[in-house]
């Protein structure tokens, strides 16, 4: 009897560890899709920003409500003047687009500024789309994998 | 930086590709690593780029929050600091768009000295409040006595004094308990709006143009009481002899010559 119950517990174990596992597999897919969807907020803020208030730059990006990497990309910005973009779920041009788009921000005046920034939104939106799209789809196969692979390893093994 | 007196820097003029200079105590020498430099080929050449970024950052990082401001060849800081800038004019549409490629910056430091308006106010106001105009070349401190003879009416009379202060140097300082603000808008906008919406007994504004006397006629003809500057030398280059007196500087707070309406000098 007891054994039995062990088992079961052994079992939920397992399937839980393995679940976990899928799920960490896609923490790089979440934070990237985190990080675009406020990149591609910021931006339409900003664009908006440059319409009527037009306040400092500082200002506004301390308004912004910033989490995770992004808060810490705006941070390093609002101290250095550089955006830390060094991220490993960044691919190498993403981290690119990151730098040039701090790099121009509040580099002219508000109808160059407007013109630059409109561009960039095309991008930025499809990106945040793509990678949405991205979250949805492998980070519940990741999870139904671990699921998978954990029934697999209770089966095998008990 | 850290080697000048703070207190006694008035002005730095930053050239690119030329030396750096510095207006200490109302003397411009040459500025080193370690401060005053013994001479020009010593000092410190900042580089196109180093104005440009020093103009970027003077701004907040953010030029298009500043852009009317810089289409009028200057820029005010938040703490009062008034940089002209020198470059290239951009134009579109018949009127200035833009200042590209940076080559100069004067960058004024504003020094609060309270009580240089002493004078002027106990020998052309101790009889009652009127309006009067400020004369002297630039650098004499016309806009440091302004914003002390603000402080001191609202201090002395409780009066409501209005500060139009169109390129935000007025306002870096105190300029009085029963004072308000209108910053960086034109004398016309400033003294019909400031004027309907906050019901001033004093208007105080700087750097009169001739283009503004209409509006100080105005505002005069309603009542208020106007104390203006400009850069003139002599009672005569006045365009219009709208003021109850005139005053000739020759210094922080020091009068040389007052005219009354007519043009006659007063003692």
């Amino acid at each position: 009897m007891a054994l039995s119950w062990i088992k079961l517990l052994l079992a939920v174990l397992i399937i839980a560890f393995c679940t976990l596992l899928g799920y960490l597999a896609g923490n790089d897919c979440r934070a990237r899709s985190q990080y675009f969807t406020q990149f591609c907020r910021l931006n339409e803020l900003y664009l908006s920003e440059l319409r009527f208030m037009r306040k400092p730059l500082a200002d506004f990006l301390q308004g912004f409500p910033a989490q995770g990497e992004f808060l810490q990309t705006i941070q390093s910005f609002l101290g250095s003047h550089k955006a830390k973009c060094d991220y490993r779920f960044l691919r190498k041009e993403e981290q690119t687009l990151v730098m040039n788009y701090f790099d121009m921000m509040g580099r002219g005046d508000s109808a160059s500024q407007t013109q630059y920034f409109q561009t960039q939104q095309e991008e930025l939106t499809r990106l945040d789309r793509q990678y949405q799209g991205e979250r949805k789809s492998r980070c519940v196969l990741y999870m139904k994998l671990g699921l998978l692979a954990g029934l697999a390893f209770v089966i095998l093994i008990i | 930086m850290r080697h000048i007196p703070r207190d006694k820097l008035f002005e730095l003029r930053i050239r690119a590709d030329k030396p750096l200079y510095a207006n200490i105590a109302g003397r411009f020498s040459p500025l080193g690593e370690s401060g005053v430099a013994p001479s020009c080929k010593t000092a410190l050449i900042p580089t196109a780029n180093e104005v440009e970024e020093t103009l970027y950052a003077a701004c907040g990082y953010s030029l298009y929050a500043v852009e009317n401001q810089l289409r009028q060849g200057f820029l005010t800081t938040a703490q009062g600091v008034r940089i002209g800038i020198a470059g290239t004019y951009v134009y579109e549409h018949g009127s200035v768009h833009t200042i590209r490629a940076v080559t100069s910056l004067c960058i004024r430091l504003p020094h609060e000295v309270a009580g240089c308006a002493r004078k002027i106010y106990d020998r052309c106001l101790h009889d009652g409040l009127h309006s009067l105009l400020l004369l002297s070349p630039p650098g004499m401190g016309k806009t440091t006595l302004l914003r002390d003879l603000s402080r001191m009416i609202c201090e002395m009379t409780q009066e409501n004094v209005l500060v139009c202060d169109e390129r935000g140097e007025l306002s870096a300082g105190d300029t009085g308990i029963t004072s308000d603000r209108v910053c960086f808008c034109d004398k016309l906008t400033a003294f019909t709006a400031g004027i309907r919406a906050m019901r001033p007994t004093v208007i105080v504004t700087d750097e009169l143009l001739p283009a503004d006397y209409a509006a100080v006629k105005r505002a005069m003809e309603g009542g208020i009481i106007v104390m203006a500057s400009a850069h003139l030398t002599d009672y005569e280059q006045v365009p219009e002899k709208i003021f109850s007196q005139y005053i000739l500087l020759k210094g922080i707070g020091e009068v040389d010559k007052v005219w009354d309406e007519y043009g006659a000098e007063l003692d």
